[in-house]
């Protein structure tokens, strides 16, 4: 991942990927994502199953006062090598 | 759903609800890759990096937005495969696809196949633009 980064010169070739993602890149977890009822629900599908997708990155959904917060982290890699990945993911969230 | 003409349905049919998605703000571990101002135009918000913790913050209200093409029958249908998987012994980290399954009707196995080489397939399509120069950089941060 980081190599594509390197070859394109493109730092955050990361960001541009996720920006252009879309719920059916997940398969068949992302068009059960899209069928539910609230944006709520399809949250907790995500979070259950997303490390059968990827196992290199735990993810945790926490409720605050006002605010919904995503915690991710890479119990594995060092936080440079997962930087692209990571970048990938908080873009396609919005996208 | 999939390809250029149904990302632009998806993105026509949720235009109108695109800001209520907003991060408040977004914190990264790792060091910063490019400008900052880059960073905040795709993702809409503040960004900090160099922080303890990955964290993307949304307003709660997002929780609570109803999605209008949401079809029960079809999620059901997806659910029921999706908890056979992880009731078979795909629940733990490590355990992606279990022998105890027909690999051809796993849940598991079929996001293994599809979901990330797909994802992974965004990647592969920007970097090929960049390099054959058929798209500026400037093209492809059009978001």
């Amino acid at each position: 991942m980081s190599g594509k980064a390197e070859v394109t010169e493109e730092p955050l070739i990361g960001l541009v990927a996720g920006a252009h993602a879309h719920p059916a890149n997940l398969g068949a977890l992302g068009f059960a994502m899209m069928n539910c009822a609230a944006t709520g629900e399809a949250f907790n599908l995500f979070f259950r199953y997303q490390h059968m997708d990827n196992r290199s990155i735990s993810s945790d959904v926490v409720e605050e006062k006002k605010d919904v917060v995503v915690t991710l982290q890479s119990p594995i890699y060092q936080s440079d090598f997962v930087a692209v990945w990571m970048e990938v993911m908080a873009a396609g969230f919005i996208s | 759903m999939d390809g250029g003409h149904g990302r632009r349905f998806y993105q026509l049919t949720n235009f109108y609800f695109l800001d209520k998605y907003n991060y408040r703000a977004v914190h990264f571990v790792h060091k910063q890759r490019g400008p900052l101002e880059l960073y905040e135009k795709i993702l809409r918000c503040l960004v900090h990096l160099e922080q303890q913790q990955y964290r993307f913050v949304f307003d709660r209200q997002v929780l609570h937005e109803k999605a209008h093409q949401a079809d029960e029958a079809l999620k059901t249908a997806l659910m029921s495969k999706l908890s056979l998987a992880f009731k078979a012994g795909a629940s733990e980290h490590g355990a992606l696809v279990s022998e105890s399954l027909e690999a051809a009707d796993s849940f598991a196995f079929a996001l293994f196949a599809n979901g990330r080489p797909r994802l992974l397939q965004n990647i592969r399509n920007a970097a090929m633009l960049r390099l054959r120069s058929l798209a500026s950089w400037r093209d492809l941060y059009r978001v």
